[in-house]
């Protein structure tokens, strides 16, 4: 009976958390299906009277959404391919290549990670700028593989150094480059971990708001973060709160499909090394 | 297959610590040598070396002749088996076995042959397309070797490879391994800790001992011929029995005034139940049936002897009477423990 109750109790905990976890995003999707109307009528409404896509329709007819979302897939494709493939090969050198200061070279990298990325916002408007990349979707690829290099590194780093060293020795007896050891053995092996770096660079890029802000001002080149907070209503008074979440909605399914996808991999990512395995 | 040779290899560790002293040997082409002694001697790092994956502070290494000192591990043309197999846990056995020969450009149906060949003397053609984690460890353990097989070698570098074999399919395997090497009249280079699986497996032993080669020999001569009192106690289980000077005077091991160890192995001890001639009484301290033989420990005049009879000994004897044949002494040198004579 004992065992029982601290199983409902339990039970009750989890879903109180979940509740409250997910009760902003609930509201966001109430919101998207209500008209502009209800969302401001006093009192509000917890379930829309007349639920309706409209806004959805909106968001892409009236404003440019499927090119911001086109965008946002392209800073947040590129950053990912550049910020794994640079710290995968960043990784492997420091936890297998014995390199002379590589232990400060680690410090440095964790130092950097330390800097909050809003105090390195004008230095790097002045960077983007000066090498003429204003607009370019470079400008945020590069800065936002630079950001999230120290935590791709240390990710990597921390399953490199579990694939056992046999394993690499053997490979490098049956004839394997370091390229190729790297490419077809470790990288293969540290998959999870692949994963995990790949997701989190992916969703800080789609999400980030700042650089993209202040980096791009053509709309043409416009991300989602940006160009939701940017739709206006019929007047400057006006915020139209149904599209703004219609649009949160349709950005964050994607993302949430694909954590969902890979939600064991990055798991195993996350706790790797934890315990001896 | 070819001669490998290591020519004055010294290497030193962090701290100073010295791990070979100036190691020489030759490994004939189609030989099978093992490299035997306790953990820490530096036989692995000596195979290691061999193999291009540490570098020697000093000294040379010749595979068929031609130097490889600066060569990577794959320019080599050795095949290596770890300890722990160290296969591909993502590829299946085929991949595993086949992943060698792809790397050098062998033709896919060149591949493809030796692969089931290798397979098949290994029994190991059920399970081509199983991974490593689906294989029991003796099975991992004849994947391991069929990679180091269809490469051809010139030279294979074992690295205790029955160590993680339970002592039945360790008996088994040792008896499989000598055959598949004298087949395919491999030179072979075996570091092991077991002085059986040496004994039994090799045709010369370089016995090493804190970095440094304390013989290397036939089987028979380093168990016939210790040269020094180290290898006389390392070989043999029981070891040899070894008497220091003023022991073996006492018991009139020695010519009137000589300084000298005496050992004698367990098995040339004389024993018998009842008094003989020349014999000495000595109490049984302990008797340990093994089987085929017991192994006695003998109270003999104050010493302790260890002596190996038949297995079809008395155990409820308390006494019995032993005697040391001269031919069958070995003597050693008190400071060098250098064999005499």
């Amino acid at each position: 009976m004992k065992g029982k109750g601290k199983k409902l109790l339990y039970l009750a905990a989890i879903l109180a958390a979940t509740a409250w976890s997910l009760a902003p995003f609930l509201w966001q999707l109430i919101t998207s299906l209500k008209s502009q109307a209800e969302v401001m009528a006093i009192p509000p409404t917890y379930w829309p009277r007349e639920p309706s896509l409209a806004s959805y329709a909106r968001i892409f007819t009236t404003r440019p959404g499927a090119g911001d979302i086109q965008n946002s897939r392209l800073d947040a494709a590129g950053t990912t391919f550049l910020c794994t493939f640079l710290g995968a090969l960043a990784a492997y050198a420091l936890s297998r290549l014995r390199l002379p200061g590589g232990k400060w070279a680690l410090r440095a990298i964790l130092l950097v990670a330390l800097f909050p990325p809003t105090l390195l916002v004008v230095p790097l408007k002045q960077l983007v700028q000066g090498a003429g990349l204003l607009n370019n979707p470079l400008s945020l690829i590069l800065s936002y593989a630079a950001l999230n290099l120290p935590f791709a590194i240390w990710v990597l780093m921390s399953f490199f150094r579990q694939v056992p060293a046999d394993i690499e020795e053997a490979a490098q007896v049956d004839g394997f480059s370091r390229w190729g050891l790297l490419w077809r053995i470790i990288l293969p092996l540290s998959a999870p971990a692949v994963a995990t770096t790949a997701i989190l660079v992916f969703i800080f890029s789609w999400n980030e708001f700042l650089l993209a802000l202040t980096f791009l001002s053509r709309d043409s080149a416009r991300t989602v973060p940006v160009g939701i907070a940017l739709l206006s209503g019929v007047t400057v008074y006006e915020v139209p709160w149904d599209q703004i979440s219609a649009a949160v909605v349709v950005t964050t399914l994607p993302v949430v499909a694909m954590v969902l996808a890979f939600q064991k991999r990055i798991i195993e990512g996350l706790t790797a090394g934890a315990v001896k395995g | 297959m070819a001669e490998v040779e290591v020519r004055n290899l010294r290497k030193s560790f962090e701290l100073g610590m010295t791990c070979l002293g100036g190691v020489s040997f030759t490994a004939r082409d189609g030989e099978f040598v093992a490299l035997l002694g306790a953990s820490g001697c530096g036989k692995t790092t000596l195979l290691r070396i061999i193999a291009g994956l540490e570098q020697p502070d000093s000294g040379r290494v010749l595979i068929g002749g031609r130097e490889v000192s600066g060569l990577s591990p794959k320019d080599r043309d050795i095949a290596m088996v770890f300890q722990n197999y160290a296969l591909y846990p993502h590829l299946n056995v085929r991949e595993n076995i086949a992943m060698g020969l792809k790397l050098r450009g062998v033709p896919s149906g060149e591949i493809e042959r030796r692969v089931l060949d290798a397979s098949r003397m290994l029994g190991l053609s059920e399970l081509l397309s199983r991974r490593p984690a689906a294989l029991s460890g003796g099975q991992r353990q004849r994947v391991a070797l069929g990679r180091a097989l269809v490469r051809q070698p010139k030279a294979f570098l074992l690295d205790e490879p029955l160590s993680n074999l339970d002592a039945v399919l360790r008996e088994k395997t040792r008896g499989e391994l000598k055959l598949l090497f004298k087949r395919v009249r491999g030179t072979v280079i075996y570091v092991t800790h077991d002085q059986v699986e040496a004994m039994t497996m090799a045709d010369r032993i370089v016995v090493l001992e804190a970095g440094c080669i304390q013989q290397a020999g036939s089987p028979e001569e380093i168990y016939r011929r210790p040269a020094n009192a180290f290898v006389a106690t390392f070989l043999g289980a029981p070891p040899m029995n070894l008497f220091p000077e003023d022991q073996a005077a006492a018991l009139g091991l020695l010519p009137q005034g000589a300084r000298r160890l005496a050992g004698i192995r367990p098995e040339d001890v004389l024993v018998s139940q009842a008094p003989r001639d020349g014999f000495q009484e000595a109490l049984v301290a302990l008797a340990e049936p093994t089987g085929a033989a017991t192994i006695l420990t003998l109270d003999f005049g104050g010493l302790a002897l260890r002596a190996a009879v038949p297995g079809n000994w008395d155990l409820s004897l308390s006494k019995a009477w032993a005697a040391l044949p001269g031919e069958s002494l070995h003597y050693f040198d008190p400071g060098s423990r250098e064999r005499l004579s």
